[in-house]
């Protein structure tokens, strides 16, 4: 009997508390994760083993997850990862720049773990149609 | 032989003759300074207490989301950066900030500043304009945004005019209502911008300057433009600098502050508003020390015009910069900042012990020019005198330590005292080694170190009387943890 | 004096200075790191369960137990982390937090706190106060919006934005107000804290426009923008058009062009003239892009060629902002004409191509 594989979803984020928040919440949902604190390590693990979608965070050191993003895009290897931003940027101009940038979809801090978890789902699906 | 001797006694006289004059006011001389020096100290330690119990209420989650906080435009003046310009920007765009852009001014670069920037972030020319609030010298060759149109990056090209003017150009082209010089090698800490906005959210409408203290970064461990380690550098001449940089810096002009006088505000990272910017001018090309001059100026330009204004120091440690490894270019450095102190004292010189400018004018000044200015002559003079006299046998052992006592030790205490608040607020210093050498550091500093910075800036100072021009120093670049190094012909100043 | 006398006590005391300084730096850091190793071992076990809760995974309750139960001694160390926790999530993780705050009597610990004599006490109270959202404390923390620190004050006026109860609205209006030798609130602070205070306070809007200082109908007007309170149009263009405060119109403007009608168009138009400020003038552009109506396209078309260089930027992103009649004069501007009034316009639209939000099919440069 073959274990499914699990969907694995990189998650970014420089404040550790919400990478561990989040990390819980989508291990607990049955999702493989992988965890980075900055830009370029998220650009590398997604360079050496593509996973199945990103959470990225917005404003970490280095690299931002807006550059990470553009860069994925940028990449034909990649570009289809689905990427969904996770970011205290609230103003309507940073929800435009992020859909804009090619983001699946756009969360703003303070979220709600469980709805992150129904929008990861949502966009999943949405590409498996 | 005859000669020999009659030369010994003539000078013997001489010197005998001095110290009989200046025997007393020389020691008590030091012993005000430092006493000065431990005031100011008592000042920042107070206000760094304040400000670390804020943290527990500061809520910079809210800061970040906000959204009618004053966005700021961050302007850095490049000169052939080729090596940390990438890393630098990319830091500077990642910074947790509500809301800001950054504005890259190639000051004619003779290096792939600009073609490292154009392939980096996907730079296209635009049609903008850049307004001219400021008169600059040299006019703007292009504009380039990156090809997303989104992401908050503006290079403008021009022809090399040197950094303030660069800096004037870099005003004109910003948006938003804050402007922050940085240089183009600094390292912020993530929260930099939310620092040192602080006080202009907390007093919108009467802060018009803030400064931030710079710790000297040659040896920390940087990965991506973003300070990972805080390791002390291992060259003897750094760590005596580290140490300087505690007392003079960080401690000295967060006193300031608190007491409501700050008049220098480091250049290599100070934020202003906009508009007052704009009325007073900005940046004087021809000054030396035009970050000093710069905020002169402003203080000038407000009391004149009675507004109720202030310039606050924000006290933590949000940026670093490289300091000179060399004592070639600490000297060039050392001299540059005197002989720039110099002239912008003179300039302002109706400022000073005038009541009309406040604490500024009575309090802050006088000190520059009492404390600050005549500072090396004091120290290098009075160190020649005792020890000549100590060897021609005209000042006697107890006057010889107390000396010693009263402008080393005295100074030594202080900056223990400084390392204390450091270490009690900030401890940034990790390991005991590191902790260890900093002490050692300390009183290295008084045999050689200060001496030999005494005799720069009178040199400086010398230099600027005689009327000679400046000359702009170089400073060789490690780069960001890289260890290739590049030159760069920019002027530093810290 | 005789050195000799003095020298002896003033090298004794400097060597003691020394001495003890360095003493207090190397007990500071001994002391410090054996709190840090302290700490750590004694949260490790519960970090686990705060995870569970702020994930919103604790569905059998038992890390809520198992965090209620701790210890005093463990739980004042655990209370920075719970406390980090609060700004950064939403729903049933954030009363969860909340709750066990409130568990280990936090809540009332702080309303007591709110007439601490220390002015930290009292702003860290307000802080929590806001985070856990505590409505009963609403009463509470409104005598904080004239407490003689100026971080109390903020912090208050903060919590009480985020508690979102609109009968702190015109508490906060009231602390704009410069008191002699109290700075009054900041502006965006105010304005903030009201938006996040929903529809209920538009009444409290309505008497801010019009109200004597210029501070508080500068702030209304902000807000009544931000939040688009349409019933406060009338009102917004009285301003513009009659407020004796600069400040005042320009963010009456401003609030305008996203609350207003076509009719405005006109109106803001009007501001736009050379006679006026620059900084209403330059708001007022902004302001017409928002409203859009072919009414604006006239007057921004105008623009292009002022003196003020930035005023023609604004002019000329806010008829890309209008659509496909702003961005016609724009490309007409470009083809027909030169100098500046073609610099402002190719400038917008190439920045528009960039961003994607030209028209699809539009013939360009």
């Amino acid at each position: 009997m073959t274990e499914p594989v699990k969907t694995r979803i990189l998650v970014a984020d420089d404040d550790v508390d919400i990478l561990d928040l989040v990390v819980f919440k989508l291990t607990q949902a049955g999702f493989e994760t992988v965890a980075v604190t900055d830009g370029m390590a998220a650009l590398a693990a997604i360079e050496a083993d593509p996973p199945r979608l990103a959470i990225l965070d917005i404003m970490m050191p280095g690299l931002s997850g807006l550059d990470v993003l553009r860069k994925v895009r940028a990449n034909d290897a990649m570009s289809d990862l689905d990427v969904i931003l996770l970011t205290a940027r609230a103003r309507d101009t940073d929800v435009d720049t992020g859909f804009a940038t090619g983001a699946s979809d756009y969360v703003i801090k303070p979220f709600s773990p469980r709805e992150l978890l129904h929008r990861v789902n949502a966009v999943l699906a949405r590409d498996d149609r | 032989m005859m000669i020999w001797s009659g030369f010994l006694e003539a000078l013997r006289d001489v010197v005998s003759a001095i110290m009989n004059l200046v025997a007393t006011p020389v020691l008590i001389y030091f012993v005000v300074t430092n006493t000065l020096l431990l005031v100011l100290m008592g000042l920042a330690g107070w206000e760094f207490v304040r400000q670390h119990r804020r943290k527990s209420y500061a809520g910079s989650e809210q800061t970040v989301a906000s959204q009618l906080g004053q966005g700021v435009s961050v302007v850095v003046p490049a000169y052939n950066e080729a090596v940390v310009i990438v890393t630098s920007v990319q830091a500077l765009l990642a910074l947790r900030f509500a809301r800001h852009e950054i504005i890259v001014v190639d000051d004619g670069s003779t290096d792939a500043t600009f073609d490292q920037l154009r392939c980096a972030f996907d730079l296209v020319p635009v049609q903008r304009e850049v307004p001219s609030d400021l008169l600059t010298r040299l006019n703007v060759i292009d504009v380039h945004v990156p090809r997303d149109g989104r992401t908050r990056l503006v290079v403008v090209r021009k022809e090399n005019s040197g950094k303030s003017d660069s800096i004037n150009v870099g005003i004109n082209a910003a948006v938003e209502p804050l402007v922050v010089f940085i240089d183009a090698d600094s390292i912020l800490a993530p929260d930099a911008l939310i620092s040192v906005t602080k006080p202009f959210a907390d007093d919108p409408t009467r802060v018009v300057a803030t400064g931030v203290v710079v710790r000297p970064i040659n040896w920390c461990k940087v990965v991506d433009g973003r300070m990972v380690e805080v390791k002390l550098a291992k060259p003897w001449l750094v760590r005596i600098q580290v140490v300087e940089y505690l007392r003079a810096f960080m401690l000295g002009r967060s006193g300031w502050s608190r007491f409501g006088a700050l008049i220098l505000i480091s250049g290599a990272f100070g934020m202003f508003r906009r508009d007052v910017l704009v009325e007073v001018g900005g940046l004087d090309p021809d000054s030396i020390g035009e970050d000093f001059e710069l905020v002169m100026r402003i203080h000038r330009h407000m009391i004149k015009n009675r507004r109720d204004y202030r310039v606050q120091f924000v006290a933590e440690p949000v940026s670093w910069a490289e300091v000179p490894m060399t004592v070639k270019v600490l000297r060039r450095q050392r001299s540059r900042w005197h002989r720039g102190l110099w002239e912008t004292l003179w300039k302002y010189r109706g400022m000073a012990l005038n009541p009309r400018y406040g604490r500024v004018g009575l309090v802050a000044l006088p000190y520059y020019w009492a404390f600050e200015l005549v500072a090396p002559v004091l120290e290098f003079v009075g160190f020649v005198l005792v020890a000549l006299g100590f060897a021609l046998g005209v000042v006697n052992t107890s006057y010889a330590l107390m000396f010693m006592a009263v402008a080393y030790g005295y100074s030594t205490l202080v900056t223990l005292i400084a390392m204390v608040i450091d270490e009690l607020s900030f401890h940034k210093y990790r390991r005991w080694r590191d902790l260890g050498a900093i002490l050692l550091a300390s009183l290295l500093e008084n045999v050689g170190y200060r001496q030999a910075t005494a005799w720069w800036r009178l040199e400086g100072w010398w230099a600027s009387l005689r009327g000679k021009k400046p000359v702009w120093g170089t400073m060789t670049r490690r780069g960001f943890g890289d260890d290739s190094p590049a030159v760069a012909a920019l002027s530093r100043h810290v | 004096m005789n050195v000799e006398q003095v020298f002896p006590s003033v090298g004794v005391a400097i060597g003691l200075g020394c001495v003890s300084s360095l003493g207090v730096i190397v007990i500071a850091k001994i002391r410090r790191g054996l709190v840090r190793a302290r700490s750590r071992a004694l949260l490790a076990p519960y970090r686990g369960a705060l995870i569970t809760i702020a994930s919103g995974e604790d569905e059998g309750g038992q890390a809520k137990v198992a965090l209620g139960a701790a210890p005093p001694h463990i739980w004042s160390r655990l209370r920075p982390s719970v406390v980090a926790f609060l700004p950064k999530v939403r729903g049933v993780p954030a009363e969860e937090l909340s709750a066990l705050m409130r568990s280990h009597g936090e809540i009332d610990e702080a309303r007591r706190m709110l007439t601490s004599r220390s002015a930290v006490g009292r702003a860290r109270a307000a802080y929590l106060l806001g985070l856990v959202s505590d409505s009963d404390s609403v009463a509470l923390v409104l005598p904080l919006l004239s407490d003689p620190a100026a971080d109390v004050r903020m912090v208050a006026a903060r919590a009480l934005g985020t508690i979102g109860d609109p009968s702190a609205g015109s508490g906060i209006l009231h602390a704009l107000r410069t008191r002699r030798g109290q700075i009054g609130l900041p502006a965006w602070v105010a304005a903030e804290a009201l938006l996040s205070m929903g529809v209920e306070i538009a009444p409290t809007l309505q008497i801010g426009l019009a109200s004597d200082d210029p501070a508080v109908r500068s702030v209304c007007a902000v807000v009544a923008g931000h939040g688009t309170y349409i019933s406060t149009a009338p009102q917004l263009r009285t301003l513009l058009a009659t407020d004796s405060d600069r400040d005042v119109r320009a963010k009456a403007a401003v609030a305008l062009g996203r609350v207003g009608g076509p009719d405005d168009a006109a109106t803001l138009a009007l501001h736009v003239g050379p006679s006026e400020k620059v900084v209403l003038r330059r708001t007022c552009a902004t302001a017409l892009g928002e409203v859009g109506h072919r009414e604006s396209v006239e007057a921004l078309t105008g623009l292009l060629g002022d003196c003020d260089r930035r005023l023609a930027e604004l002019a000329a992103d806010s008829l890309v902002r209008i659509g496909s009649e702003g961005i016609a004069r724009l490309e007409e501007a470009t083809t027909t004409e030169q100098g500046p009034r073609a610099r402002a316009a190719s400038g917008a639209l190439e920045l528009a191509a960039l961003r994607g939000q030209l028209v699809v099919g539009s013939t360009g440069p």
